[in-house]
């Protein structure tokens, strides 16, 4: 796999969290999805990438070079959008062209962020401190995206946002990645947008990668079954990756979903949303 | 590192409006003029000025809490020792703004009342400088480090010692104008180099603890 982004084994210790052994890839024109519960790592994970913590083990490589000695190299190419982060706030949008011109030289491009601010309709002579919730993620975006970054880092860039500004988000993704070089790593508790589009999914949970797999993959294998007990103790250990038990019914995410449809046939068994496999991972027991 | 300085520098000037630094500079004149028997020129030039110089640092650090401004300059490509060092330069630039009204207020001085002799203004002006790099310096250590209180510390120390100065000036009628008209070249020297030695002492502190912060 031809990866942008090499994460093997880092780990970090706090007090009462760790991150344990993390690994997994960001490969080239993709979307990965990053997911997990509240205080899963998610976020640590990111910080990481960014060198804005120290990992008691592990390597990154990012395009292609130890994240260690090239951290600042990398992050010339990369584009980063974080939840909580709102830096621009005191500036007028012609403050942060200066900046970032300064910031990304020979990167910068001014005329595209003009552009960007055009198609956002972002007024230019306003503060950022004034513009909506909705104005300011897009405006992360335009002034992430003009110095034509090939690797966006995206951690809850979307939350707080309305289902119709989330959908141009994800457009301008979907755009970014016309470019085969670029990726995406997008950090996210919104799951739908990840099932709209994602190539690659992650589940981390208290610290662990439970799994790194293709949309494709758990689109067409996962799905979930509600059955009885019968049913359930009938099934194979192999086709059952979690289950929850009801007061009536157990729900099964199984991991070979078109086959096992085909011998239960008068069952239906659900394509399982993104939702549902962390929902199952997090909170399902295991045979 | 040009960006992250005028990063530091546009993010002081937009968060402090024209209005407030045009007015603090207002009161610096009005006290230059109304307060008498050179009490005035020297309250601006070794208080309320050099604390402007310092300010930049202590601003940021209220932005910081409000919008982790720091913690995203750390996502630019730039270093920790970049960011500190750009922060000690955004603060030495915008401070001359202050230097420069120092500057200004003691040449009016000089040619309108002669309270001083010219090495009296010259060491009146050095006088504010190093107060002001001493302030700036340690306002710069705390904006990497902790609260704004433990600055609001330097600063009422700074306010009670003028207060000390006006007593010894205006009721204990103490030479304070005499002494400044002496040339102790030792004595200022040394001040001198202490002032040095302070800032750069303060920029590795800021730099360890930054890089602590890791």
């Amino acid at each position: 796999m031809d990866a942008i982004v090499r994460v093997e084994g880092i780990t970090k210790h706090y007090k009462e969290f760790s991150l344990d052994h993390v690994s997994f890839q960001v490969p080239r024109g993709m979307i990965l999805g990053l997911i997990g519960e509240n205080g899963a790592g998610k976020s640590t994970t990111i910080s990481a990438l960014l060198d804005l913590i120290s990992l008691d083990e592990g390597n990154i490589e990012i395009f292609g070079q130890s994240h260690e000695k090239t951290a600042r190299k990398a992050k010339e190419r990369m584009g980063v959008i974080i939840d909580g982060l709102d830096p621009y706030l005191m500036y007028y949008p012609k403050d942060v062209e200066k900046i970032m011109s300064r910031m990304f030289p020979g990167r910068w491009d001014g005329e595209l962020f003009k552009r960007y601010m055009d198609r956002f309709n972002l007024p230019g002579e306003k503060r950022i401190k004034d513009y909506s919730k909705g104005m300011r993620v897009k405006f992360n975006f335009a002034a992430a995206l003009s110095h034509r970054p090939e690797l966006m880092i995206l951690d809850e860039a979307t939350s707080g946002l309305d289902p119709v500004m989330r959908d141009e988000i994800l457009e301008i993704l979907q755009e970014f990645l016309e470019d085969e070089n670029h990726a995406v790593l997008m950090s996210t508790h919104i799951t739908s947008d990840l099932d709209k589009i994602a190539d690659h999914i992650v589940l981390l949970h208290e610290g662990r990668v439970m799994f790194q797999k293709t949309k494709e993959e758990l689109d067409l294998n996962y799905g979930v079954l509600h059955c009885g007990k019968e049913t359930f103790e009938a099934l194979n250990e192999e086709d059952v990756e979690a289950y929850i038990r009801g007061d009536y019914e157990y729900r099964v995410l199984v991991n070979n979903r078109r086959e096992l449809q085909e011998h239960i046939r008068d069952l239906a068994i659900d394509r399982a949303s993104i939702e549902d496999i962390m929902l199952f991972y997090i909170k399902g027991e295991r045979i | 590192m040009s960006g992250l300085v005028m990063a530091d520098r546009l993010a002081y000037r937009r968060r402090m409006s024209a209005f407030s630094r045009y007015f603090s500079y207002l009161i610096c004149v009005a006290a230059f003029l109304l307060i008498p028997k050179g009490i005035g020129l020297t309250l601006v030039t070794l208080l309320i000025l050099p604390m402007g110089t310092a300010n930049l640092p202590v601003m940021i650090k209220e932005i910081d809490s409000g919008q982790a401004y720091t913690r995203y300059l750390l996502t630019l490509p730039c270093s920790r020792k970049e960011i500190v060092q750009a922060r000690f330069c955004a603060s030495l630039l915008d401070g001359l703004w202050d230097m420069a009204l120092v500057l200004a207020l003691l040449v009016i001085d000089a040619l309108w009342r002669h309270t001083c002799t010219p090495l009296g203004y010259l060491q009146l002006g050095l006088a504010s400088l190093m107060i002001g790099w001493i302030y700036m310096a340690m306002n710069l250590v705390v904006s990497f480090l902790g609260n704004v209180t433990v600055t609001s510390v330097f600063y009422m120390i700074s306010i009670l010692a003028g207060m000390a100065v006006y007593i010894l000036v205006v009721w204990l009628d103490a030479p304070v104008l005499q002494v400044l008209s002496k040339n102790p070249v030792l004595l200022w020297g040394g001040c001198l180099a202490l002032t040095a030695l302070i800032v750069a002492v303060c920029y590795g502190i800021s730099l360890k603890l930054f890089e602590r912060g890791r």
